[in-house]
């Protein structure tokens, strides 16, 4: 979503080259700043930014009010789990962060978190990065809801039964709409680095297609490659 | 500001009770979720705090019925639970939790947090 840019700023490599590929990976907008300066370059663009601050660089970091923040949308401190004590945490939450999390947060709650921030700071937007739909509207597709809708006879239907790594595959693929998206690719968004064969995916392409009737031709194989949705008119 | 919490466990509902009463907030605290329901149809509240695991309604489903209910889908809302694994969670989050905090809890972290995020509900601290 190009409305909304997630910043982390950290001097280290990690965690933030880990979430950055995690979170592009699921269509957010992210980029690593090394500096407070290269953050405030970052920030004064158009987008409204969630940012994700490592304790370490909190002196480099603009003043934060809980008003009139700008376009950062939240402010989400980290540090390696255990190096700081609860009542920092406490007096950093009270000084105008929204957010604590440890370095070692699983990537899934990272998002999560990132959402509910979103929410709060402007709703239309975090709806739209639960929605993906494809660029004639013909298919919506909600990742925390589980529905898939689509257009039929000048109306809507709702699919219904479909499971969450079924939702989660199309959502890739409505969201890449005539892209090719190799069969790795999906395994490592939808399972997590879990080792899952890629034969895996090709059964749940395969009822996906059923579930969706009509619209399941528009999920292409493409041989040697992966998978693209494309509409066929 | 008024917080309801939905726990079952009788001494963590009393001693959340009190923490909260004590940092100034105004508490209301219901046995379950059932309990929790009738009392936000009736009176409302300003935040809430539910356990997952409740008898009758559990705090998963609780926290369902607000987001579903026009009233209440923007109420900010708390899980305070001892089921903390990843995929718990995310159950919590994608239910339309704000927050989903482990047990046993740290006071001075835990009532920052029930700051900020009133802070964001824009409610207010206090």
């Amino acid at each position: 979503m190009k409305d909304v840019q997630v910043l982390i700023i950290s001097q280290c490599d990690e965690p933030g080259s880990s979430w950055a590929a995690f979170l592009v990976r699921r269509g957010w907008d992210v980029k690593i700043c090394r500096s407070g300066g290269e953050l405030r370059q970052c920030a004064c663009g158009n987008s409204l930014n969630l940012v994700l601050a490592d304790e370490a660089l909190t002196g480099e970091l603009p003043a934060i009010p809980s008003k009139n923040r700008g376009k950062a949308a939240a402010m989400i401190l980290f540090s390696k789990p255990g190096t700081l004590p609860n009542k920092k945490i406490a007096e950093y939450l009270q000084g105008g962060f929204d957010d604590f999390i440890a370095s070692d947060i699983d990537p899934r709650i990272l998002e999560a978190k990132l959402l509910v921030n979103l929410r709060w700071a402007l709703p239309a937007a975090a709806r739209t990065m639960e929605e993906v739909r494809s660029r004639s509207g013909g298919i919506k597709v909600n990742k925390s809801q589980r529905r898939v809708i689509i257009k039929k006879g000048g109306g809507f239907l709702e699919i219904s039964g479909m499971t969450q790594i079924e939702v989660g595959i199309l959502a890739l693929l409505v969201a890449r709409e005539g892209v090719v998206v190799d069969r790795r690719f999906i395994v490592e968004t939808i399972w997590h680095g879990k080792e899952v064969n890629f034969q895996n995916v090709d059964k749940h392409i395969e009822a996906l297609r059923v579930k969706l009737a009509c619209f399941g031709r528009n999920i292409e194989t493409v041989y040697g490659a992966g998978y693209c949705y494309r509409e066929v008119k | 500001m008024k917080i309801l919490i939905a726990e079952d466990d009788d001494v963590f509902r009393l001693l959340m009770a009190t923490i909260l009463f004590e940092a100034g907030y105004d508490v209301v605290a219901e046995p379950d979720g059932l309990h929790a329901w009738e009392q936000l149809d009736g009176d409302g509240a300003d935040m809430c705090i539910f356990d997952v695991d409740m008898p009758g309604l559990t705090g998963i489903e609780l926290l369902k019925r607000l987001r579903s209910d026009a009233r209440f889908c923007g109420l900010p809302v708390i899980m305070l639970t001892v089921k903390a694994l990843v995929e718990d969670q995310l159950t919590g989050y994608k239910a339309g939790a704000d927050e989903y905090l482990p047990k046993p809890i740290e006071v001075q972290v835990f009532l920052a947090r029930v700051e900020a995020l009133a802070r964001k509900a824009g409610k207010g601290s206090l």
